[in-house]
């Protein structure tokens, strides 16, 4: 099994993907939620999350319902991409 | 005054001509399959094409083979627009006086994406291909192959243009500026696009159900259709037949998002509400309502939600009346769908006895627009008229309105974009875009306004920067890849339904892409809106950005492309 994700590398990425200019990794918390609510991501910002989960680490999802649990926060996108990894 | 509509042409995946069209539409037949003409990887997304190769068009056209390479919406638009002009049985002179008042968005893209990696290499010998690209350039190539000599007009609101062209033509026409408009739209499938909204998620593998309740996404299509509207008074003393009448219309924002429908349905329903208050009708007068219906499942969801608001009854119930929307039978045409579906709602209205139908078009940033066509003589209020209680005219104040400029603002290119907008707000606009944010709430705040009554912008590439930056991912990776993000930043009226949405402004939104005088035209509909409708102020806005590729390319041309963020407000008394 790889290592496990840096969090904050994860975040970065996040900030690339979607042009958060002027946001620090430390603006989005771990466990609070991307959407809705939490930091307020759209349904455009889950098709780039998506793009980063399969570009930087070679996921890819059939379903749609599966993928939104996993984007539903850092937490759950770091421990998917941990488990599930291809690259 | 009464508009009339005299001519008609139109092209689509029903066929060429009104009369296959007309068949094909009554009898339900669908045009959509998978791609055969466009050149795509993607064969699972099933497309709305007109079934004739660039060649067989320009057999059909009579254009030598031995003149340079024409894009395909030149093509189509030329198909579409002599066919109207000819039944509408125009004198050459007739012809000549004409504007065509065009709406587009892919321009030239199908020769584009085709070249553009040799382009971007340093080999600039395809100047003609390069022209094409722009939007504006369109119109301008129909016009001389049909043989107008006025100024083409050229609107690129994404997939409300060719109904917005239909409204800026009637209000040129109610304020008495001209007796004559060819106006319609027109838009080929390119892979750009075809990809784009497949980024998106929302291309359907089926053949599309709007309304349905298991619904999964549009079919792109393509084709075009123009309608010669004309005054009345010109078309009976020609002896013209006459289709239908402009009843009513109306452009209004969502000003929610760029890409989704709002819940409700804001935008649709102010769209609705204040095309049948210029019609002077009530909601129970509407007997059939063509519907934007793109299934997708959130633009039916709030198109149904906006119209139950407004007729009181649900889209799904008896009331209203099979097909709903067409799109399962074209495709979705995009900025070409406001008049192909205008000339289906004149066909159905004769097919089954319909006095009043009512048509919707809506666009990427939530641009929603409306139409209410009538078979029986309509009267449409005169500037100044009262707008509630038509045919009152009120002669004191007709066309009589002081308008002023209140003021002006430029962007410096170093200034401090970040106290106006959160780092959420920011992401999804250039620095460019940025200035323009400034320079607008800068125009406004000194003309003591908080929200414009309408937003017109004049550009003529809109999202260059995000579109280079597509197409150069099209040379990297092919058909793959592609970001909805700058996809949906790369249409022409991002900059105006940016501002909408910033600004929380749901009026009338426009965007005009016709070459060097499209900032002129954007000031001529300000003073169209200003005088014509009850509204008290404009911002009016001019956009360019500088993309260094496209700036190299542009070098080799005769175009200017000077970077511009610049806002003004016009208001009256």
């Amino acid at each position: 099994m790889n290592h496990m994700i840096n969090k904050e590398e994860l975040k970065n990425q996040i900030i690339l993907a979607l042009n958060l200019e002027g946001m620090q990794p430390a603006d989005i918390d771990d466990a609070a939620p991307l959407f809705g609510e939490g930091l307020g991501l759209d349904s455009i910002d889950a098709l780039e999350l998506l793009m980063v989960m399969d570009k930087n680490y070679g996921i890819k999802f059939a379903n749609k319902e599966e993928s939104k649990a996993v984007l539903a926060s850092i937490d759950t996108m770091a421990e998917y991409i941990d488990n599930h990894r291809t690259k | 005054m009464r508009i009339a509509v005299t001519g008609i042409g139109i092209v689509s995946a029903l066929g060429v001509g009104k009369q296959a069209n007309q068949e094909n539409l009554l009898a339900g037949n669908s045009g959509v399959a998978a791609p055969q003409i466009l050149n795509t990887l993607h064969k699972e997304w099933p497309v709305g094409e007109v079934k004739l190769t660039n060649e067989q068009l320009r057999q059909l056209l009579e254009i030598p083979s031995v003149t340079p390479e024409i894009n395909r919406n030149v093509l189509l638009g030329t198909l579409a627009a002599r066919e109207a002009l000819q039944d509408a049985s125009l004198s050459n002179e007739q012809v000549r006086q004409l504007m065509l008042v065009n709406g587009t968005t892919v321009g030239g893209m199908d020769l584009t994406e085709n070249s553009v990696d040799r382009w971007f290499q340093g080999d600039y010998s395809d100047i003609n291909a390069i022209c094409q690209h722009e939007a504006g350039s369109t119109a301008e190539m129909i016009s001389t192959f049909i043989g107008t000599a006025q100024n083409s007009v050229t609107i690129s609101t994404a997939c409300s243009s060719a109904l917005n062209a239909i409204i800026f033509a009637a209000n040129q026409m109610r304020q008495g500026q001209v007796k004559r408009v060819l106006a319609g739209g027109v838009e080929a499938l390119t892979r750009f696009h075809l990809n784009g909204f497949g980024s998106l998620g929302i291309l359907s593998e089926k053949i599309c159900r709007p309304f349905h309740e298991d619904r999964d996404g549009i079919n792109l299509g393509e084709g075009a259709a123009y309608l010669l509207l004309e005054d009345e008074n010109e078309a009976l003393n020609r002896g013209a037949h006459i289709y239908g009448y402009i009843a009513g219309y109306a452009n209004r924002c969502d000003a929610f998002h760029q890409t989704a429908s709002s819940p409700d349905g804001e935008g649709a329903f102010l769209s609705m509400q204040d095309a049948l208050r210029l019609a002077g009708l009530q909601p129970c007068d509407i007997q059939y309502i063509n519907a934007h219906g793109t299934a997708t499942p959130n633009n039916d969801a709030s198109e149904a939600q906006a119209i139950e608001r407004l007729f009181g009854t649900p889209f799904q119930s008896p009331r209203w009346q099979e097909p709903r929307s067409t799109k399962n039978l074209t495709g979705h045409t995009t900025s070409a769908s406001g008049s192909i579906e205008a000339v289906f709602c004149l066909m159905l209205m004769h097919a089954r006895g319909y006095q009043y139908v009512l048509t919707n078009a809506f666009g990427f940033g939530g641009n929603d627009s409306s139409l209410v066509l009538s078979c029986k003589p309509a009267d449409l209020p005169l500037p100044g008229d009262n707008m509630d209680g038509k045919n009152t005219p009120n002669e004191n104040h007709r066309g009589n309105k002081a308008i002023s400029t209140t003021s002006i603002y430029s962007v410096e290119e170093d200034a401090d974009t970040k106290p106006y907008l959160t780092p959420m707000q920011a992401r999804r606009t250039s620095p460019q875009m940025r200035r323009l944010i400034v320079a607008a709430k800068r125009a406004l705040s000194e003309a003591n306004i908080d929200i414009p009554d309408a937003i017109i912008v004049s550009t003529r590439w809109g999202g260059i920067t995000p579109t280079v930056s597509l197409l150069k991912s099209m040379i990297e990776n092919g058909e793959e890849g592609f970001s909805p993000s700058l996809f949906m930043q790369s249409t022409h009226n991002t900059p105006a339904s940016t501002l909408a949405i910033v600004l929380g402004c749901h009026g009338y939104n426009c965007t005009f892409s016709c070459g060097n005088h499209s900032a002129q035209m954007a000031q001529t509909d300000a003073y169209l809106q200003l005088a014509g409708t009850d509204i008290k102020n404009v911002l009016v806005c001019e956009y360019e950005e500088e993309q260094e590729d496209w700036q190299k390319l542009l070098r080799t041309t005769k175009i200017d492309n000077i970077k511009t963020a610049k806002a003004l407000v016009l208001s009256c008394n």
